[in-house]
């Protein structure tokens, strides 16, 4: 089940979009359990974190859909957010709360169902992100996200995390097929760098978290494309 | 007439780093400072001992010591600095002839004033920094005062080719007189300083024609945008009169909407007002001018072909591209965008997603379309159509970015990541 809000005042298209929802469903088969607010002011009383996705209208009465926004970004940074609003184009604050997707009024079913098709392909993507690793005593249930990077020793694999290093018995390859659904790639034979803590990327080596990391020339056209895929795919 | 010595080997190593290192100034380097200050130094101390050591060599085994002192410099050019092994050679070749020049003219006059005296004498070297200074100093000026195009200078493999040819002839023809058995006197001298500066003239000039060509490219791109943003200022005029007149048909408009009874009457009235309001909204403003411009004009291309485009936008951090780059970029990726969408029936399907940030030490630029057919893609991992993509994707790898296409979930992504230059 996952958990929509609309933010939107006007209750013809609080309708509409209850109704694309439900027609998402028959279509796609996925379960919503939607919630509608009438203004920013209301879904921001007493705001829990306990939406997947919140469709907001830029042009409301009291409060606007971006003030909101900002607001929600500050109480909850995991929650997609997508916009909907009658202006074609969006400058710099859109990206600044995270979000680089709306829908443009009047919305038509189709352009807001593949909208809906893909956060709801990113809800699933973020699932997938524990990794269990064997350590001396048992095994360690580790966020994958706070992994900066994964180095080979022999038959050990040397973790580097922020929360601290440590080893596990194993090959990197093994690690690296297990972690196949989330950013990590190869920078040179012997690292297997988390994509999402790459600051910065120089001639022949990148930045990973507090970490400089040589940059192979083999491995280096791969492990590019890859960062480029992973920054301009999660869009947040 | 006694046969006059030739050139010690440690001035000919010292006009050759100095020519290289004068040209190294314009180029990107590979590696942090402290790296490339070692290896420089390295370079310097290796190609000194190697030409000091390879003095006394006979005649056979000159040209092969003068090709390996050729090889260091030019092994150094392209694996400290960041440069294509064409660019090096041209580089190298420039280098190498300025070289020759420096060292012939000092050893001329040095032989022309006192032919016996040692080179390694105070008054010896004291010409020796005179001569030196003046020629790479005022070449260094030279350089310095010219003009430079923005970023990367282009030279093509003939325009590289040229030069090398141009200073193997040189090389080959100023050191005719040295070969064994005749005798080597001052006409011998003026010959190989006269072919060498010929030589440095020439190269000289192929280099300033790439300049100025460069120069005129980056003013034709710049001609294009500032015609663009002349059209748009113009649009935006005439959108302004149309408003003020418009403002006046919507009262009329909205009084004859109220009175209406018939309620698909009343939705189909509203709806073609939104339509027209829509073209008000292309206006843009990213924090890059140069990217505001081309967002609008295609945002109001694709208003036209009822394609809808959306845009999240942060241009502040481009500034490293030159105008050229961003118009070919996002020009070439919008015009594909189009004109895929176009060829798709259902106005509804025909949708267009551009976003472009900043994340970390990088820039992001992402065009996405819907499409549901996947497009053929040649060996190159390029779509057959629109090759154009040829030219996004050199102009990314120049900046040391990377480009990405993907088909999937009927959607056509084209992504470009840039690493950002520091302090910029």
């Amino acid at each position: 089940m996952i958990r929509v809000a609309i933010v939107e005042d006007d209750a013809e298209v609080q309708g509409v979009l209850q109704e694309y929802v439900r027609r998402y469903t028959r279509q796609y088969g996925t379960e919503f359990e939607v919630t509608v607010f009438a203004d920013g002011v209301d879904i921001l009383d007493n705001y829990r974190a306990v939406y997947d996705i919140i469709f907001l209208d830029v042009e409301m009465k009291h409060l606007d859909g971006m003030t909101t926004a900002e607001r929600i970004r500050q109480m909850d940074a995991e929650v997609i957010l997508i916009f909907i609003t009658n202006m074609a184009q969006y400058a710099i604050r859109g990206y600044s709360v995270g979000a680089l997707d709306y829908v443009l009024k009047p919305v038509p079913y189709f352009a807001f169902s593949q909208q809906l098709l893909k956060a709801v392909a990113r809800l699933e993507k973020r699932a997938k992100r524990y990794l269990t690793v064997p350590v001396e005593g048992g095994l360690r249930r580790l966020d994958t996200a706070s992994i900066y990077y994964l180095e080979s020793e022999g038959h050990r694999v040397h973790f580097y995390t922020d929360e601290g290093d440590f080893s596990a018995p194993g090959a990197l390859k093994a690690f690296e097929e297990k972690l196949a659904d989330c950013p990590f790639a190869r920078c040179n034979s012997g690292y297997l760098v988390n994509l999402a803590q790459v600051r910065e990327l120089r001639q022949s080596t990148v930045q990973v978290g507090p970490c400089e990391l040589q940059v192979s020339r083999p491995k280096r056209k791969a492990f590019l494309a890859a960062l480029t895929d992973y920054i301009g795919g999660e869009g947040s | 007439m006694t046969a006059l010595p030739d050139i010690p080997r440690l001035y000919t190593a010292l006009a050759e780093c100095l020519a290289v290192l004068l040209f190294t100034p314009a180029l990107a380097p590979r590696f942090s400072k402290a790296v490339t200050g070692s290896v420089t130094l390295l370079w310097v101390v290796v190609l000194s001992a190697f030409l000091g050591l390879t003095g006394n060599v006979p005649g056979g085994l000159w040209i092969p010591c003068m090709t390996a002192a050729i090889g260091l410099s030019y092994l150094y050019l392209w694996g400290v600095w960041s440069i294509t092994l064409l660019e090096a050679g041209y580089h190298c070749a420039r280098a190498f002839i300025l070289a020759e020049l420096a060292a012939s003219v000092e050893w001329q006059l040095h032989c022309a004033l006192w032919p016996a005296r040692s080179p390694w004498e105070p008054l010896s070297l004291l010409l020796l920094a005179l001569v030196y200074g003046a020629l790479f100093g005022g070449m260094c000026y030279w350089l310095h005062i010219s003009p430079q195009p923005a970023g990367h200078l282009q030279i093509s493999g003939s325009a590289a080719l040229t030069a090398v040819m141009l200073a193997l002839t040189a090389f080959a023809v100023s050191n005719l007189g040295f070969l064994p058995g005749s005798d080597i006197n001052m006409s011998i001298f003026s010959i190989r300083t006269l072919v060498d500066f010929s030589g440095v003239l020439i190269l000289s000039v192929q280099h300033e024609q790439l300049r100025e060509n460069a120069l005129h490219n980056e003013l034709a791109a710049m001609d294009e945008v500032l015609h663009r943003q002349y059209e748009q200022y113009k649009r935006s005029k005439e959108g302004i009169n149309l408003i003020n007149r418009r403002y006046h048909e919507l009262k009329v408009q909205l009084a004859r909407i109220r009175e209406e009874q018939d309620q698909t009457k009343q939705n189909a009235a509203i709806a073609a007002m939104e339509q027209n309001i829509r073209q008000y909204e292309a206006e843009n403003k990213t924090g890059n001018p140069v990217l505001d411009t081309i967002l609008t004009a295609k945002t109001m291309e694709c208003q036209q072909e009822n394609i809808t485009i959306t845009s999240v936008a942060d241009g502040r951090m481009l500034g490293f591209l030159t105008i050229r780059e961003l118009c070919t970029i996002v020009g070439v990726a919008l015009d594909n965008a189009i004109a895929a969408v176009r060829a798709e029936p259902d106005p509804e399907k025909r949708l267009i997603k551009v976003a472009v940030y900043s994340q970390g030490g990088f820039a992001m630029l992402r065009f996405e379309h819907y499409t549901e057919t996947a497009p053929a893609l040649d060996a190159d991992g390029l779509p057959q159509q629109g090759s154009d993509l040829k030219s996004v994707r050199t102009t990314v790898g120049q900046h040391g970015g990377s480009m990405t296409l993907h088909w999937e979930n009927n959607w056509w992504t084209l992504r470009i990541l840039f690493p950002l230059p520091k302090n910029k």
